[in-house]
């Protein structure tokens, strides 16, 4: 009997107007993805191959002298996501990018073209696609699942044959779900082919579990959907009335929870301007190098000789300068991704953030890919700044005297060349598939648990229905 | 219209409507007094900075852009251009990077404006509400009822039109009527007559809007067979127009049309501004100085930007660099300014491109004509304030060229008699006196203010916006009109 069920749900959906207007958005929308993900990916790979190169040369020119390479200034930039067309994570709107030298690592910059004139808007990715178009068509076909079929006089029909409620319900909502995944995987293997024939890309291993642990959670997400849309159906009597409670879940859980929890979050959360910040830090930088009595003294005879206490004071006082407005806009930039991880943290109130952030977790992309790009950074400068701490140390012609004032500091650290092939470079690395999937793991068990929870609510509402 | 103002689903999204309004409002008045306070911080530096010029070389103007208070109804490009700009001979006006949201991370989620409310909830209710209201009676049998009177279609039509105008109508006068009370509660916000005429412009503009989502809802209707496919049929063409359409479009346009990235932007004016520090060099280089100074720094392209005491042939030197210099920088900048605008020029034209494909879409028309009525949309801000600035600044360089600020005062307060050809020739009252610590700020109380230029209520640009949003009503009318005089009025299979 489930088997007819199913059967018979697929092919009223199957040959439905609606699966019709479904996939003909679908496909073409998942088709567009690849083709301008293609273009995008190609532009950004392209820019993001001549940067590189540009820093490695940068980096081969200064290699010449250990002092030049102390006061270089690294540009590091994220390395542009494979799996961006699963989710494109708002990475127009974020930073990709910083700079570090031995004595600072910036705030996050821009390194891309961004037009400030075009107005807000999202990038047509497999989760754009989910979350607002694949999402409205499961309630499409499920809001009238049983109080359409209840008007229509269908539904005590069906009832009076020995069928089960349960069998009932489950068939319709494999039915459905089967029908809304067909153009899914459909427009998915398009997308993939067509990504595929570029000749930037070559999925790898890692690349495909992530895509199948997306495709998975994908189904949870259909599956989430078409709950709901049962589980209205089963607490009204009209289709009309269904439609209407849906729509208004729709808009409250895909628009107005992820766009106000944010607020909540400035308000747990604060944050200065950063135009305030980098003046406070540089007057408590001032103040405990007054408080150190440490020299502001200089003569430019004293290069090249033994550093005398006068010139060490110097240098400690401005290595302390740094050091202390250095440790206040880190914390401030850790503040910053407090208060962004807090406002994510509540919009996944909503299930449609969780499985948003699902997305960008999985294509490391986003805010969580930019944060991994910073901890990474953050590890790079440590290697690289203890390289040249090393280097110097080997020098016995170096005073091992190094602060951060380029004009004045040069000829107290070492100035032999060093070996292009022994100076760290950074490599962004992806993170493995197990890292990713322990990242988003608690979100993929929220939207289980949210199945669950549906389907229990509406098992429970179906089997007190009226069908008459 | 009084069966629809009574339905549940009316009640309940209006109230919906509302409740977020409020939520929306007051998030946009929590940003804008989060800009507010930034801009009074950044106005009390540009006054302390004005006052703390010594010398004229040291004369800067910032201009602080207030935040427009409209731009908590419609936000445009408020926030996404800076909102500073620095006015000094030496330096090419250019909108600071000064940022006005304390954490730009934060841009990862959505913030709506009321305008963009209107955009998003006021489409999907007008459509849900008036998408079943022919294909409904239809369906009960009413309208074959209704029509066996002395009742013309093209009436009938009509009056469904001002019917649903008018049962929308009440939730987005409540709507206004919120956003101005919580406006006029704010202590930091006052509005002049002009804003509240503004304001009243974008609530005729959400007005036509939502007139065109009515007739879109009508036109479905009376070609639907049933309410509930008509709903659907609306709302499927809702998620088009409102999200897949104008973020596909727009996504497509960004990539395929690539526009320079902010670093080779910022490489090539960098290198526009060596080429000037070079030029200078080479004009300069025969002049040679002492090198011996009390007080010394350097301002850009090798110009001195404040000297203590020195030799009376040195004083000489720096006078004659700073006449060769001053005609190579401005000229330099000149032409940096040219190659901004060539840039600029790029941006607007991809934006151009995407708006052709949106153009005929009711929420980029609502957009487009309120921003442009507010005084948010980038036209405004970054092409007309930013000319304005330009002109200021040569009007300030003309200000200190009548104070012959390019000469000797450009580096010091020193007076010519004062100054000696040998070093053990200075007293030890000139010392003390020719230490820039000593020297007294500058009097610029004659100095020519920043005043920006006077707004026309409804700027000409946006009555495009507002005529082809008018054109659209009368079209869709019409063929609402035509369509529902030919379709059946009894139940259709």
């Amino acid at each position: 009997m489930l088997k007819n069920i199913i059967y018979k749900e697929i092919q009223e959906q199957m040959i439905s107007t609606k699966m019709l207007i479904a996939a003909s958005i679908i496909v073409p929308m998942m088709i567009a993805n690849g083709v301008i993900f293609n273009i995008q990916h190609a532009n950004k790979l392209d820019k993001y191959d001549r940067e590189r190169i540009e820093s490695t040369d940068a980096i081969r020119k200064e290699s010449s002298s250990l002092r030049n390479l102390l006061f270089h200034h690294q540009k590091l930039i994220k390395t542009p996501s494979k799996l961006a067309f699963i989710s494109n994570a708002e990475e127009h709107v974020l930073p990709n990018g910083l700079w570090i030298d031995y004595f600072e690592e910036s705030q996050p910059e821009f390194h891309k073209g961004q037009n400030r004139y075009f107005s807000r808007f999202s990038s047509i990715d497999w989760s754009f696609i989910m979350i607002y178009v694949i999402s409205f068509i499961c309630i499409a076909f499920s809001y009238s699942a049983f109080s359409g079929e209840k008007v229509k006089g269908t539904l005590k029909l069906m009832m009076s044959n020995s069928m089960s409620r349960g069998s009932l319900m489950l068939g319709k909502f494999i039915g459905i779900v089967v029908c809304i995944t067909a153009p899914l995987i459909i427009g998915m293997l398009l997308d993939l082919i067509i990504i595929q024939l570029s000749s930037n890309m070559i999925f790898t291993g890692s690349d495909l579990w992530v895509i199948l642990i997306f495709g998975i959670t994908a189904l949870l997400f259909i599956s989430f959907n078409v709950l709901m849309g049962f589980l209205i159906s089963c607490l009204t009597m009209k289709p009309i009335h269904s439609l209407n409670v849906v729509l208004i879940l729709w808009i409250l859980l895909n628009i107005i929870v992820p766009s106000v929890s944010w607020i909540f979050s400035k308000k747990m959360v604060d944050v200065p301007s950063e135009a305030n910040l980098t003046k406070y830090a540089y007057d408590t930088a001032r103040e405990e190098n007054r408080k150190g009595g440490y020299s502001w003294s200089y003569h430019s005879a004293w290069q090249g000789k033994p550093p005398n206490e006068t010139l060490r004071s110097r240098a400690e006082g401005i290595q302390l300068l740094t050091a202390v407005q250095q440790e206040i806009m880190q914390n401030y930039l850790q503040d910053k991704f407090r208060q962004t991880q807090l406002a994510i943290r509540l919009s996944k109130i909503s299930p449609f953030s969780v499985f948003r952030f699902i997305g960008e977790s999985l294509s490391d992309n986003g805010f969580q890919g930019f944060t991994n790009f910073h901890q990474q950074v953050r590890t790079y400068r440590t290697t690289f700044n203890d390289f040249i701490f090393q280097k110097d140390q080997q020098d016995p012609d170096s005073y091992h005297l190094i602060w951060n004032e380029s004009w004045a500091s040069r000829t107290f650290s070492s100035g032999k060349p060093v070996a292009f092939e022994e100076i760290p470079r950074f490599e962004y690395r992806t993170p493995a598939v197990s890292e990713l999937l322990k990242n988003s793991l608690i979100d993929i068990l929220i939207l289980v648990l949210w199945n669950l929870v549906l389907f229990t609510g509406t098992f429970v509402s179906f089997m007190r229905y009226d069908v008459r | 219209m009084t069966n629809h103002l009574y339905s549940l689903k009316f009640i309940t999204m209006s109230l919906f409507a509302v409740i977020f309004a409020v939520l929306c409002v007051y998030v946009q008045i929590m940003d804008f007094h989060d800009r507010k306070i930034i801009y009074d911080e950044e106005v009390v530096k540009a006054e302390n900075e004005m006052k703390s010029a010594k010398v004229y070389s040291q004369v800067r103007v910032p201009i602080v852009i207030e935040p427009n208070p409209m731009s908590i109804f419609i936000r445009g490009s408020e926030s996404q251009i800076g909102n500073k700009i620095v006015i000094s001979p030496i330096q090419v006006p250019e909108f600071e990077n000064t940022s006005q949201t304390k954490n730009a991370f934060l841009d990862i989620f959505s913030s709506f404006d009321l305008i963009t409310l209107v955009q998003i909830m006021f489409s999907v209710m007008t459509l849900f509400l008036v998408a079943d209201t022919i294909a409904g009676e239809r369906e009960e049998g009413t309208l074959k009822q209704i029509f066996s009177n002395r009742v013309l279609k093209s009436q009938y039509f009509m009056a469904k039109y001002i019917g649903c105008i008018t049962m929308l109508i009440i939730p987005l006068i409540l709507i206004y009527l919120i956003a101005s009370i919580l406006l006029i509660l704010q202590p930091y916000i006052s509005l002049s007559f002009e804003q509240w005429m503004t304001i009243g412009f974008t609530f005729l503009c959400c007005l036509a809007f939502i007139s065109i989502y009515v007739l879109i809802g009508l036109i479905i209707s009376s070609r639907c067979s049933s309410s509930s496919v008509a709903v659907l049929y609306g709302l499927i063409l809702w998620i088009v127009l409102v999200f897949v359409y104008p973020n596909l479009t727009n996504y497509l346009i960004t990539n395929v049309i690539r526009i320079p990235s902010s670093d080779v932007v910022e490489q090539q004016i960098e290198n526009m501004h060596e080429e000037i520090n070079q030029k200078t060099e080479s004009a300069t280089d025969h002049l040679e100085d002492s090198g011996s100074y009390s007080w010394y720094s350097s301002g850009d392209y090798g110009i001195a930007q404040l000297i203590g005491l020195t030799h009376k042939k040195t004083y000489g030197v720096h006078v004659e660099k700073v006449r060769l210099s001053m005609p190579i920088i401005l000229e330099g900048h000149e032409d940096i300014m040219r190659q901004q605008d060539q840039f600029k020029q790029q941006f607007i034209r991809q934006r151009r491109i995407a708006s052709i494909f949106i153009r005929l879409l009711p929420g980029h028309l609502l957009k487009e004509s309120t921003s442009k009525i507010a005084g948010t949309h980038y036209l405004e801000r970054d092409i007309r304030l930013l000319s304005h600035a330009k002109r200021f600044r040569e009007s300030l360089i003309q200000y200190i060229r009548s104070k012959d600020g390019f000469g000797l005062r450009f580096f010091t307060q020193m007076k010519e008699e004062d100054m000696r050809d040998d070093w053990d020739d200075y007293t030890e009252e000139i010392e003390t006196r020719s230490s820039p610590n000593q020297y007294p700020p500058l009097d610029l109380s004659d100095m020519p203010t920043f005043r920006p230029a006077q707004r026309q209520v409804i700027p000409n640009e946006s009555l495009v916006d507002l005529m082809w949003m008018f054109l659209m009503n009368m079209v869709l009318f019409i063929i609402g009109g035509l369509l529902f005089s030919r379709s059946e009025v009894r139940i259709m299979d």
